[in-house]
């Protein structure tokens, strides 16, 4: 399993409620990128992120949400520090508050100056077993 | 590497642009939880924009 870099459990149920005519429509569609500061593993059970920074999630318009591959989904979204921060996780959520963590991502921690702006290309690649 | 889920496998991929407010720009891939730099053209080559 790739350390730390999760589709998130909540992210495989919204896709099994998205396949389902009995679910579907009441799926969230909006996508927000987020960030923070937590910099522990992520765990598949995991539905917030560990310490999201104040700056206000971005949404994710349609435009930048492509599929590179037929079985592969790419969200792109840029956040701005509006102070020093530290950074160090981020996940695509359905909401600007709330909301369902699609996946969990934790990396290298980044030393922010206000000003400073991380744009990141988060991909979810599905596979069968055999690939 | 890859996460198996109920669905078969699935792999999770992150790219950073960070854009410093000094003019500087610096690309990473994000793998096991750390951030690799990476050149423009490299970015570029993985979808980066």
């Amino acid at each position: 399993m790739a350390v730390g870099q999760l589709w998130t459990d909540a992210g495989q149920a919204q896709c099994v409620d998205l396949l389902d005519l009995n679910t579907r429509s009441g799926i969230a569609t909006t996508y927000f990128g987020a960030w923070g500061s937590g910099g522990n593993t992520p765990l598949v059970t995991d539905t917030t992120l560990q310490l999201e920074n104040p700056e206000a999630r971005t949404a994710i318009l349609a435009a930048n949400i492509s599929q590179p591959l037929s079985n592969t989904c790419r969200w792109t979204y840029s956040l701005t520090a509006t102070a020093v921060r530290t950074v160090q996780e981020t996940g695509v959520l359905t909401a600007v508050t709330g909301g369902t963590l699609i996946n969990h991502i934790v990396h290298g921690s980044l030393s922010l100056v206000a000003g400073d702006i991380v744009t990141y290309t988060v991909d979810l690649v599905l596979k069968d077993s055999s690939e | 590497m890859s996460q198996d889920t109920v669905f078969g496998k699935a792999d999770v991929k992150a790219l950073i642009k960070l854009q410093k407010a000094d003019g500087r720009t610096l690309y990473y891939q994000v793998v096991d939880q750390k951030n690799i730099e990476i050149s423009e053209q490299e970015y570029k080559l993985q979808g980066g924009i």
